[in-house]
């Protein structure tokens, strides 16, 4: 049998398995709330497996080692801080919104009272645009890694990951995506903890390094400018796509509220120190001078030669799982967030039954128009995010400041939001994409900040709390 | 790029310093609606 | 600024063994909420 058709029943087996305990946490979903979030009921152990495996993708598990390989040191510790810092700034925001927010759903909730309807708009165009955008992603890295590192036809591997991933997280939504979830990250967990450590005890830690030393001693360069610029550039990039990303409001508006800070620093850890673990496979191949055809294939490449086939189908194990429990996860955000966004605003009376008809025939339309867009290979991972990242700068500071400063003005925070996405892309496109990401939030923090200062605004905080009440009414 | 470098470590720490916030005592005139935490209380001073 | 081989072991290490530690928190955190039914 070839490799192929192994790679392939391993995904159905996986996928079997996915589904089956999917139904079985759905048995328990009766009410929409379960659907789209639960309030505040998450404890320690689902809550730092859900935001992992949300965060924790596909690409994460092939891109931080490409980064590693092609910036050495410096791109494995940049590409985790983009991560692992973000989660972490998030902590004291999930913290503020259950203070603020209480009965909140979505990201929109927030904006919604907080913001008026120009903002909210605004708000709700670019955070759909950003999710969506984050699927594709999502689909379309999926699909061409699976093709390049494990021959599986791209069109294949796209259609087999949709359509596992829409039948489990359409039977129990956030429920089945939550719970899933842990299994999923225990997975990623065990094959980064077993085949790194692997292929280390076989070549040794000094040779590897001796060989860096040896063929690429910019690798090991802790002050190259490309490098140093992707550290600091790349957790504001991050933090944007945090921040804004209904995925990590639902979470924090489900996990428990004396846990919060304990969730998302070890979130924030895993996330920092796994891509690192993964990337080292990368310095493998820079000390002993075995290249893989593609770049991003390094890491796999790497575990195949000291770990055997074995090794290998471990790693398709990981990625496969990182991948689909990354698109369960945003098929449910963008569903909870044109339901109760948009949905509820046409029909605000529709009773919890119909509410719950009407996510999960959402969440296959969501997945299959995810699925249509991903088949054309129309771009790839890295320059999406990095194009997205403007728009995502661009949010941080109206965010931010909403959640913590009575005084931020809407209109400056209006103003600020489109002024940084124009200066960013002007940037974007003549000097470079991290540089555009980079004043698309200087432009953003100045004008909500001196903004505010000149036509400061006194917010009530109680406006907040009304925020998300009016559907549990509904029930 | 130096001074790239410089401006993205300058908003990376702008950006921190605002989201823990609470921690160095920004945001002091804010009303809490409920449930000041008492750890924020006492870095504000 | 090159990093030394004392860095670079750490590194790797360091990182596999954190990896390691946070997957055996989260499960012991799983265990011990299921044993209070606070899992969800």
């Amino acid at each position: 049998m070839s490799s192929l058709w192994i790679n392939v029943l391993i995904i159905l087996a996986l996928g079997a398995v996915f589904i089956i305990s999917s139904w079985y946490i759905s048995r328990k979903v009766s009410s929409i709330d379960e659907y789209v979030g639960g309030r505040g009921k998450l404890g320690v152990a689902f809550g730092t497996t859900s935001l992992l495996a949300f965060w924790i993708t596909g690409n994460t598990v092939m891109a931080g080692p490409e980064a590693a390989y092609n910036d050495g040191i410096l791109g494995a510790l940049g590409y985790a801080a983009l991560g692992g810092v973000a989660v972490i700034a998030f902590a004291p925001l999930a913290k503020r919104i259950h203070e603020v927010v209480p009965n909140g759903r979505t990201v929109g909730d927030f904006f919604r009272h907080r913001f008026d309807t120009k903002n909210y708009n605004l708000f709700i165009v670019l955070s759909l645009v950003w999710v969506f955008g984050f699927l594709m992603t999502q689909g379309i890295g999926g699909g061409l890694l699976l093709e390049q590192v494990f021959d599986i036809p791209y069109e294949l591997a796209v259609i087999l990951t949709f359509f596992i991933v829409i039948v489990y997280s359409t039977m129990g939504g956030f429920s089945s995506v939550t719970g899933l979830a842990f299994f999923q990250v225990m997975l990623i967990l065990v094959v980064i903890v077993v085949v790194p450590p692997l292929v280390y005890l076989t070549v040794g830690v000094s040779p590897v390094y001796e060989g860096m030393q040896a063929f690429d001693l910019g690798s090991l360069d802790l002050l190259a400018p490309a490098g140093l610029l992707l550290l600091f550039a790349g957790p504001i990039l991050g933090i944007g796509e945090v921040f804004m990303d209904n995925t990590f409001w639902q979470r924090a508006y489900a996990i428990r509220k004396d846990k919060v800070t304990q969730i998302f620093s070890l979130s924030g850890i895993g996330w920092f120190f796994v891509p690192i673990a993964v990337a080292t496979l990368a310095f493998v191949a820079i000390g002993t001078q075995q290249a893989p055809k593609e770049v991003n294939q390094v890491a796999p490449f790497i575990a195949e030669i000291y770990g055997g086939e074995f090794a290998s189908w471990a790693f398709l194990i990981g990625v496969w799982a990182a991948l689909a429990s990354s698109i369960a996860a945003l098929l449910n955000s963008i569903t909870s967030l044109i339901l109760n966004d948009i949905y509820l605003k046409f029909k605000p009376k529709a009773t919890n039954d119909q509410q719950l008809s009407f996510a999960k025939k959402l969440t296959i339309a969501i997945g299959v128009l995810g699925l249509l867009v991903s088949l054309p290979k129309i771009t790839s991972m890295l320059q999406m995010l990095f194009f997205l990242g403007v728009v995502n700068a661009a949010l941080i500071f109206p965010i931010m400041y909403g959640l913590f400063w009575k005084k931020l003005n809407p209109n400056m925070s209006f103003v600020a939001a489109i002024s940084a996405i124009i200066t960013g892309y002007i940037v974007y496109y003549s000097v470079g994409s991290l540089q555009g990401v980079v004043v698309s939030g200087y432009v953003s923090f100045l004008v909500c900040w001196v903004g505010s200062m000149l036509k400061p605004d006194n917010f009530d905080w109680k406006r907040l709390e009304l925020a998300g009440v009016g559907q549990e009414e509904n029930k | 790029m130096i001074g790239w470098i410089i401006a993205s470590i300058v908003l990376f720490i702008i950006t921190l310093v605002s989201a823990f916030g609470t921690y160095f005592g920004l945001y002091k005139e804010e009303v809490e609606p409920k449930g000041v935490e008492p750890e924020n209380e006492l870095s504000l001073d | 600024m090159i990093v030394s081989l004392l860095f670079f072991k750490i590194m790797v290490w360091g990182s596999i063994i954190i990896s390691a530690l946070l997957m055996i928190a989260v499960f012991l955190y799983f265990l011990y909420e299921i044993k209070k039914n606070e899992v969800w």
